[in-house]
């Protein structure tokens, strides 16, 4: 095996991976389609947000029980545990930018699903490690999840695969960037200000009001992000992908499962 | 609230100095249960009295309940994210605020931008009024953000691993192989940076990143397939199903511990509908908050888990 | 052989690696009776880990490749039946317990195989108490599996199989990481497991030396994909892994192998046996070198509150060998370290005239090479040619250099390899030319014949002298009696950081019962080091042989 997937999706592995993405873009844009200004509101938000790690850790789960073997198990144990340590290195806000390189060249190397779900258990096992759950946890999981995901969707590209991967990477942190942003820009300002969220406007009048927002806070954040990962990209991404590619050949995995007679 | 505290210490003490309590790590869910019951307690008021008195009970039982692991020091961390949410909402208010009536205490230069770019107005007067509900409001927020901050401090992770459902069974075990693994990658990266001066310095920054990350993670690797024989050949993912070793235990601090969280909430939801302007005090004119008894009452409730807890156990397992 | 049911039986086994035109095994039969302890002997890359493997089904279903044949265990077939269930009669303990723990405390680790098997909580408390007990590792039953020491380490990877009761337990060279203390307690106890269970051991071992004593059958993997089994005795003297006491029954024409020193002892004292003139000569205390190349004085090494080393005074000759021996965490490494100016130090430190620490390390290259423990930490290129090429570089020597150097040392490698497939020795060699490119005077080696067989270490032996021919002061550190007998000039002896004995070679191993080589406690107290200082019998006549060692 040389570059195939690791964790194939099933039918029904993959709708609930739709689903999951369904509520996750909707807790990530809750502040545009709930007027966050009554209780019933709230109640939904909170369980909107509490679905998004279970959805995360219910395909997971699916993904890790029906194909993955102990050794891709194994791996996909140490890849976390590289990026929960690499992680503390970025000294942003956002803190995910050492990490997406990373998730992007395992995406690329053990395909989407292997991809979705180091990016669930990197960040997970860096809360673990440095008791980091809060109402942020979801959301980081789900970014991580997707960006470990698209980069395993990314076409076969030989000779641009790096320009490819790195285009891929600073698209990434810019959309996961606003995204976070936009879902804690309501508590960010407070109400009444003239960037903060009017609960109660309509869609249309909050997202003008976010992008400036967006636009005055969130580039400098969102550039170092796409900048972080893209230098990384391009220092360690071929010796990566060698090293990746390597220990997938030597681990046989597609082999390991059926008994040689 | 500091006779409370004091009475409290004794009784602390006495029970310290009692034989029969062994040290455990109360269960991971009873402190998030709690931290979640006071962190209603935070939403429901916009009081800074009850704010301070919510904050001074949790960290009393962070400082004497939590254990030397490595989780428990994120607590300082959770600190300086609090401050930096109120320093950052200041910012805001002065700039670009939305409360700007009352009592002016100075004015800035004064730009209105144009309506494509949603009409904001920047700068103009800074009132005191606009500045003391930003922090009780920010406040709010911090306390909330405190409240995740001590369970995240005083509930052992590596206990909430081991009451996750045998479904997660396999992908729980790659997070137990991440979570062991950590430390070893630690020590192979100090060892191989150190090892990289070795080979003297005619090197490129980028050469010098892939000499680190290279080698690091190879031996990672290397592990992971070790490892990966290690547990084919003790069973893993045999036909049997998995048994567990340490179970987790629900014993009376927990459950009393979860009622002193839910205590406090119901006597702030009770509060909030009998005297609500206790709880919510006007933005404008400035008042001094009211304290209530029920206050005191809440924070006695958040407090009583220093006690009720026993004391975390001495390793980091 | 009568008696019980054989344990494991191999019936025409072959197997084949992808990519391999060779089998690794041909058409092998072997049979290990149960209660038996059986050591795997060959040389690296014959295929002992395959064989292991091969007994708890990790080859073919883990390793992939194809196994043509049957192996059967405790009645179980191997094809049919993957290693996890065979997890209940087959405990398997790799060579590296650290990388194979997959928990972080010691109790949870023994529990975790038998959480597996779905045992009951209770069972499991209970047999990990007996476990703990049995190994005498009650006291680590909370510690954190990072915090132990090596031989604590081994064992508690051994109670972890032991644990679920298994029938048979295969141990892949479950000494190689220990010094000699720590390697003698763990084999010790592995062969106590034997006698007071009854377990069926299989196990391979590098240094043979160690484990003849215990064994109840030897099985020697040629390298042509045989694989031959008998008893020590018989087995001893036809293999090509030439353990000190096989060499010195050739020197002697005694025509059995003493498997333990006791026989040997035995058999010397009968015979009268002399000794090479070299050896009777009194050494006396060397003269400080008139002109050292390294010269150390109050060198102290701190790490936060630990001293690891303190008050080191040293100096080195040019053309010497240098073996700095102790047990693990007595200073070897940082020692070396410190020399090398890579390690922050105290006290006064000169190579060559310069202090390496003040050096930059272009310069600090050119004085003094070290090569680490983990030599594979300094390679981080896709092939040998391209770390040749950038350790031309970082040397400022010319292209080729170091390729011409590794030529040298008697490594002719594929330019386009990737070093991380290279064999240890290969992989050393690489490392060991990389690090000489800038012709450094002086040479630090830190455990360098860790993973290495017998051939690999008489190579390295050979390039160590012709190193030190060439003028080069070389200091190395390691656990290897043998090997330190073999090449010292001069031991240091390391004890809690500090220096506790430091002569000549012969006067210091002699005389310490941890550090002394078979042959010494053979003919102890004569100060005998190598089978090469005792006279061979039977010479021709009139021609008295005194061939300096």
């Amino acid at each position: 095996m040389t570059g195939g997937p690791l964790a194939r999706f099933t039918l029904r592995s993959g709708s609930l991976l739709g689903l999951t993405a369904l509520v996750g873009l909707l807790a990530f844009a809750w502040p545009l389609l709930w007027p966050a200004d009554s209780a019933s509101h709230w109640l939904a938000v909170v369980l909107l947000v509490a679905s998004v790690p279970l959805g995360l850790g219910v395909v997971a789960s699916e993904l890790a029980n029906h194909s993955l073997d102990v050794k891709a198990l194994a791996m996909l144990g140490v890849l976390s545990a590289v990026g929960a340590v690499m992680r503390p290195l970025g000294a942003g806000t956002g803190g995910i930018e050492t990490v997406f390189f990373l998730l992007i060249i395992a995406g690329r190397v053990f395909g989407a699903g292997f991809g979705f779900v180091l990016g669930t258990t990197t960040l997970f096992v860096s809360a673990l490690l440095t008791g980091g759950f809060g109402v942020w946890l979801p959301y980081q999981m789900l970014a991580a999840a997707f960006v470990g995901f698209g980069a395993g969707l990314l076409p076969r590209l030989r000779r641009l695969e790096l320009a490819a991967l790195c285009a891929y990477g600073s698209v990434a942190a810019f959309v996961f960037g606003s995204l976070m942003d936009l879902s804690f820009w309501p508590f960010a300002l407070g109400g009444g200000g003239g960037l903060s969220y009017q609960p109660g406007a309509r869609a249309w009048t909050n997202l003008r009001r976010f992008l400036v927002y967006e636009a005055v806070t969130g580039t400098g954040w969102n550039l170092g992000r796409a900048i972080t990962t893209v230098v990384l990209l391009l220092v360690l991404g071929r010796p990566l992908l060698h090293v990746l590619r390597r220990a997938a050949r030597r681990a046989s995995f597609a082999t390991s499962e059926t008994p040689s007679a | 609230m500091s006779r409370s505290v004091t009475a409290f210490q004794g009784g602390h003490q006495a029970l310290r100095a009692a034989p029969g309590r062994p040290r455990r790590d109360l269960h991971p869910g009873a402190w998030w249960s709690w931290a979640i019951g006071a962190a209603v307690v935070a939403s429901l008021t916009r009081n800074p009295l009850l704010l301070a008195l919510v904050v001074a009970a949790l960290s009393y039982v962070v400082v004497a309940r939590r254990s030397d692991a490595a989780w428990a020091r994120s607590a300082r961390l959770y600190l300086l994210l609090a401050a930096t949410i109120i320093g950052i909402r200041l910012v805001f208010q002065v700039l670009v605020g939305g409360l700007r009536e009352g009592h002016v205490l100075f004015r800035l230069p004064q730009v209105d931008l144009p309506a494509w770019a949603a009409g904001i107005q920047i700068g103009g007067p800074v009132t005191a009024e606009g500045l003391w509900f930003t922090v009780c409001d920010a406040g709010r927020l911090a306390v909330l953000v405190w409240c995740v901050g001590a369970a995240n401090t005083l509930a052992n992770p590596r206990r909430l691993l081991r009451t996750l459902p045998r479904a997660a069974h396999r992908l729980a075990t790659a997070v137990a192989i991440a979570v062991s693994s950590a430390p070893q990658l630690v020590e192979s990266t100090q060892r191989v940076t150190r090892a990289r001066r070795l080979r003297g310095g005619h090197v490129t920054r980028a050469h010098a990143i892939r000499g680190i990350v290279v080698p690091v993670l190879e031996d990672a690797l290397e592990r992971s397939m070790s490892l990966a024989a290690s547990m084919e050949s003790r069973g893993f993912g045999s036909d049997h199903r998995p048994s567990r070793y340490r179970s987790e235990w629900w014993r009376a601090p927990e459950s009393l511990t979860v009622g002193c969280g839910a205590a406090a909430a119901a006597l702030t939801v009770w509060l909030r509908v009998s005297v609500p302007a206790a709880l919510w005090p006007p933005a404008s004119p400035i008042s001094w908050p009211v304290l209530d008894p029920a206050m005191v009452a809440v924070a006695v409730l958040l407090v009583l888990p220093a006690v009720i807890a026993p004391r975390p156990a001495e390793d980091a397992g | 052989m009568s008696g019980p049911e054989p344990a494991v039986i191999f019936d025409d086994v072959t197997v084949t690696y992808p990519g391999r035109d060779q089998p690794t095994l041909r058409h092998a039969d072997l049979t290990i009776p149960e209660g038996d302890l059986t050591v795997v002997v060959g040389r690296t890359g014959t295929g002992k880990s395959t064989l292991l493997g091969a007994i708890n089904g990790l080859v073919p279903h883990f390793s992939g490749g194809q196994l043509r044949g049957a192996v059967v265990v405790c009645g179980r077939d191997t094809r049919t039946t993957r290693p996890r269930d065979l997890a209940d009669v087959v405990g398997f303990v790799p060579q590296d317990p650290v990388s194979s723990f997959v928990t972080d405390r010691v109790d949870d680790e023994i529990a975790y195989g038998m959480e597996q098997l779905g045992i009951e909580p209770r069972a499991i408390r209970k047999r990990v108490e007996e476990t703990l007990d049995l190994l005498g590792i009650a006291d680590l039953r909370h510690r954190p599996l990072t915090t132990l020491s090596g031989g604590q380490q081994q064992r508690v990877a051994i109670a972890a199989v032991l644990a679920g009761q298994p029938r048979v337990v295969v141990l892949d060279e479950p000494t190689s990481a220990l010094d000699p203390t720590a390697a003698h307690d763990v084999l010790a106890a592995i062969a106590a497991l034997v006698h007071d269970l009854g377990l069926t051991v299989v196990l391979a071992e590098h240094r043979l030396e160690r484990v003849t004593q215990f064994a109840d059958r030897l099985v020697w993997i040629p390298g042509d994909g045989r694989v031959i089994a008998g008893s020590p005795e018989d087995m001893l003297s036809a293999t090509d892994v030439r353990p000190p006491l096989v060499r010195l029954a050739d020197r002697l024409h005694w025509d059995r192998v003493p498997v333990s020193v006791r026989a040997a002892r035995r058999r010397a004292q009968a015979e009268r046996i002399r000794l090479a003139p070299a050896v009777s000569e009194p050494v006396g205390i060397p003269d400080p070198p008139a002109a050292p190349v390294v010269s150390v004085r109050g060198l102290g090494v701190r790490y936060g509150q630990l001293d690891a080393l303190h008050s080191i005074d040293l100096d080195l000759a040019p053309a010497s060998v240098t073996v700095v021996m102790g047990r693990n965490g007595s200073g070897k490494s940082s020692l070396l370290w410190a020399l090398a100016g890579a390690l922050p130090s105290s006290g006064r430190l000169r190579v060559a005239g310069i202090d390496p620490r003040d050096a930059d390390s272009d310069r600090a290259r050119g004085l003094v090479a070290l090569v680490p423990q983990t030599a594979s930490d300094l390679l981080y290129l896709p092939s040998v040619h391209a770390e040749c090429d950038q350790a031309d570089a970082e040397s400022s020597q010319p292209a080729g250099a170091c390729v011409s150097r590794l030529a040298e040392l008697g490594h002719t490698l594929d330019p386009r390899t990737d070093p991380r497939d290279l064999s240890e020795g290969q992989r050393l060699g690489l490392v060991l030319a990389v690090q000489l490119t800038g012709e450094p005077p002086v040479v630090l080696l830190d455990e360098p014949t860790r993973g290495l067989d017998y051939d690999a270490k008489d190579h390295l032996a050979a390039i160590i002298r012709d190193l030190r021919g060439r003028g080069h002061c070389l200091v190395i550190s390691t656990h290897d009696v043998e090997f330190a007998a073999l090449i010292g000039d001069r031991v240091v002896l390391l004890a809690a950081g500090e220096v506790i004995a430091d002569g000549p070679t012969r006067d210091i191993v002699t005389s310490s019962p941890a550090y002394a080589p078979q042959i010494a406690k053979v003919f102890h107290p004569s100060p005998v080091l190598t089978p090469e200082d005792v006279l061979p019998t039977c010479p021709l006549p009139g021609a008295d042989d005194g061939r300096p060692r």
